[in-house]
């Protein structure tokens, strides 16, 4: 399909007119065809098409209409209200012309609410309001008709429709004659008000096309128009009252058709008198059938007495049953309103408990004293925070708060889980989950620094270099040349020189040796050596002794360097390196060195100032 | 007011039935009438690309490729009547511009003559961030003043011409505004028009006398 172009430049124009007045022209020429035809129809075979027509629409309206009259009729019947038949159809057919509703809606409407009710005076009352009802709400009849007929029995969910201007509530609340009451109040008058209205008259020409159709069919009444030359529906209104004759005059005009239009069923409905007095209808007398003047014969005076009787029963059945539901929709309304209370009740209830729970909690709160404890511990930390001086004490504080807060979240998380507050169970969770690993890095911390100090500890020299030390070995080296060479030496002292002091190894009152002088005998001189050889032995031992404990120390001192990851006595057997601790090792060897000391003054002494001398092994 | 024609559609059937020679003369007679005013527009499209880019082939580009032949072909004539508009009326002639590009080239800045506001910067709500906004009737372009610019160098070949005041049919609406096709209309001043219609009447004059003949 080709495009129009937009960018266009139209030269000559020729209106073509819009498509809407060519649908109207063509609905105009179809109508004028239409016409046309009916116009052949009428003036060529109306004589026998339309009397058939009229004949088939005619008897079948006729055969709807007594259904249902005989419907309602079982319907009535079967309730109970069987005496109410007659006066029913004659309601029906007063109000279908009263309010331009037809009977095909009438008769379920009459139907249903007799059901409910009970009551034929009853149904006629709240017939009569539904009208008003459905007017000035705008709902239709049927939809009316239903709602009130929910209503009666205590269902007023649909009364909201009609917008009264009332809760639901307060609905539950009123009984059905407070109900009516109100309906009336609202919607008084309306229905006379609509059926004054144009569309009121269009509805009540609807009723009376309906009512002729039923009888004569629209089809004829369609003819009708054309022949009696009335000037469209309006025209025919006016004349639907004096139908009769209309018809007549038409059956004059159109001839064979009076013949068998005369005395049929259709004409005695059109007859204005039907339904008062029998009445006349194409000249003829008609038997008196209509419901409203019977004759008092003996038999129909002791139906009515029946009747009688039964409206009777039935009225106060209704009025009966009238009562039950009112005094059920007053229980359901106490109920409602018992309910209501009891909820609002229980509303104020669960505030106050609120209330009172958060007011609790504030309490528990103040009282509660492991948090008091807690919180003053936070602030004895924080004070001490301020105090501290050193990184070490910063970071012991820091640990301990953290342990507070720790413990804080713990109650708070206990708190939750006791509230069954998901929320606040998370929130506890991840609180905690935070400050843990603050504690754990802050503990990290800790050790690291006291590693540190354990291995600068450890690295010190100060059992070498310790002067101390040094000069308790130079005394000791000091005091054994002296007796070795048994000069100045002061046997069997105890002379101290520092913090160590000269050791006597036990040896008491020994001359010492004096220098040689070659007088000495050979057994002298052996005996001598003999004594310095036992003193040296005795030395050795002792020395032995205490080295052996210094070693038993050092093994110690070694095994606990291979816990914290230093030296151990199995890392050079593969072992390496320990895996470390936090133990603290601080041992003072303060003899460590003196054994080589020794050895070696005495090697030099053997080597250098006194070969003869044996100085004892190590 | 624009000048009508009544029947033009039903002589153009009547001359095709009965005349056919005459139809032909006829339509032969408005395509001359036509075809000064198509020459005049063709020749004010530019035989270069307004802007140098326009003119450069692009797989993913959108707008459409500048072809000078292209768009003075896609300026013409037509001497078929139209379908009637929604206001009834049918176009006995026309002259149109169908290019793309020279339909772009002729209007271009006939609504927004500084070109088109800049789409706002928007979110996206599909994958996050944001986005220009997809208005069609605001600029896609990052750069606020590219529609300005577009049609400034345009402007350079030929400014907009309004011809809503000149005779034609249809209503006078600012779409009677362009650079070739209306700025040839503007200059013929309405003889093309008044000459399109004297020669549909003489084909209807010339029809009655053909029939009478034939009678």
């Amino acid at each position: 399909m080709a495009v129009e172009p937009n960018v266009v430049i139209n030269l000559g124009a020729e209106f073509v007119g819009k498509k809407a007045f060519k649908q109207a022209d063509t609905a105009l020429t179809k109508l004028t065809g239409s016409a046309k035809k009916l116009a052949g129809a009428v003036g060529v075979a109306y004589g026998v098409k339309a009397i058939v027509s009229y004949g088939k629409a005619a008897m079948k309206a006729a055969a709807d209409d007594q259904k249902a009259q005989k419907i309602l009729a079982s319907n009535l019947k079967n309730i109970g209200l069987a005496y109410a038949s007659v006066d029913a159809e004659s309601f029906i057919s007063s109000m279908e012309k009263q309010t331009a509703i037809l009977d095909d809606q009438l008769r379920p409407a009459y139907s249903q609410l007799a059901t409910v009710t009970g009551s034929a005076t009853k149904t006629q009352e709240l017939m009569q309001l539904a009208f008003d009802v459905s007017s000035g709400s705008g709902l239709d009849y049927a939809s009316t008709v239903d709602i009130l007929s929910q209503a009666y029995i205590g269902n007023t969910k649909g009364l909201k429709q009609l917008n009264l201007g009332l809760t639901q509530a307060e609905l539950k609340s009123m009984d059905f004659a407070q109900i009516q009451t109100k309906l009336r109040q609202n919607f008084a008058g309306a229905g006379g008000t609509a059926l004054d209205t144009y569309a009121g008259s269009m509805a009540k020409l609807s009723v009376a096309t309906s009512n002729a159709s039923e009888t004569i069919g629209t089809a004829l009444l369609d003819a009708m128009i054309k022949i009696t030359g009335s000037q469209g529906v309006d025209g025919l209104i006016s004349k639907i009252d004096t139908l009769a004759s209309a018809f007549a005059s038409v059956v004059t005009e159109v001839g064979n058709a009076v013949s068998a239009l005369t005395g049929t069923a259709a004409q005695k409905a059109f007859s204005p008198a039907y339904y008062v007095s029998g009445g006349r209808a194409g000249g003829k007398t008609v038997a008196a059938t209509g419901a409203g003047n019977m004759a008092l014969s003996v038999l129909s005076q002791d139906t009515q007495k029946s009747d009688l009787a039964a409206r009777k029963k039935a009225e106060n059945d209704a009025i009966r049953r009238n009562k039950e539901l009112a005094k059920l929709a007053r229980e359901q309304a106490a109920a409602a309103l018992a309910t209501t209370k009891a909820k609002k009740e229980q509303a104020a209830l669960d505030k106050a408990m609120a209330a009172a729970q958060l007011a609790l909690g504030k309490g528990t709160d103040v009282f509660d004293m492991e948090k008091i404890q807690l919180n003053a511990a936070l602030i004895g930390q924080a004070e001490a925070l301020g105090k501290a001086t050193t990184g070490s004490q910063i970071l012991a504080i820091a640990n301990d708060v953290q342990r507070l807060k720790i413990k804080q979240d713990i109650l708070a998380l206990e708190e939750a889980i006791a509230s069954k507050d998901i929320q606040a169970i998370i929130s506890a969770t991840a609180k905690l989950n935070a400050d843990l690993k603050v504690l754990s890095a802050l503990q990290k911390q800790d050790l690291t620094l006291l590693s540190i100090k354990s291995i600068l500890d450890s690295l010190m020299p100060k059992d070498l270099i310790n002067q101390k030390n040094l000069d308790d070995a130079l005394a000791k080296i000091r005091a054994m040349m002296d007796l070795l060479a048994g000069g100045t030496g002061k046997t069997g002292t105890t002379g101290s020189s520092g913090s160590g002091g000269k050791k006597d190894f036990g040896i008491k009152d020994v001359t010492p040796i004096a220098k040689l002088t070659g007088k000495e005998s050979i057994g002298a001189i052996l005996e001598v050596t003999d004594a310095v050889a036992v003193l040296a032995d005795v030395m050795a031992q002792i020395q032995e002794q205490e080295n052996y404990a210094q070693y038993l120390s050092l093994v110690d001192f070694q095994k606990k360097l291979g816990d914290f990851g230093g030296y151990s006595v199995n890392m050079n057997r593969g072992a390496g390196y320990g895996s470390g601790s936090s133990v603290t090792v601080e041992i003072i060897d303060k003899t460590s060195g003196l054994i080589e000391v020794v050895q070696n003054a005495v090697q030099e002494n053997n080597r250098f100032g006194n070969n003869l001398n044996f100085a004892g092994a190590l | 007011m624009p000048t009508e024609v009544i029947g033009a559609k039903q002589l153009s059937k009547a001359l095709k039935a009965f005349t056919p020679d005459l139809a032909k003369e006829m339509r032969k007679e408005l395509a001359n009438l036509l075809k000064p005013i198509v020459k005049d527009a063709r020749g004010f499209i530019p035989g270069e690309a307004p802007l140098s880019g326009w003119g450069k082939t692009s797989e993913n580009a959108r707008f459409p490729e500048w072809d000078s032949r292209a768009a003075k072909a896609g300026i013409g004539y037509k001497t078929s009547p139209s379908k009637p508009n929604r206001q009834g009326f049918r176009a006995l002639a026309r002259i149109v511009n169908v290019s793309a590009a020279g339909t772009i080239y002729e209007t271009a800045g006939r609504v927004h003559p500084n070109g088109r506001e800049q789409n706002p910067i928007v979110k996206n709500y599909r994958y996050g961030g944001t986005q220009r906004g997809s208005d069609k009737r605001l600029s896609q372009s990052s750069n606020p003043g590219a529609g300005n610019m577009f049609i400034e160098a345009i402007n350079q070949y030929g400014g907009i011409v309004d011809a809503s005041n000149q005779t034609g049919a249809g209503r006078r609406t600012r779409k009677m505004r362009g650079r070739a096709i209306f700025k040839a209309w503007k200059e013929d001043g309405g003889k093309t028009n008044g000459a399109v219609l004297q020669a549909i009447d003489n084909a209807k004059l010339r029809f009655y006398k053909e029939i009478m003949k034939g009678r």
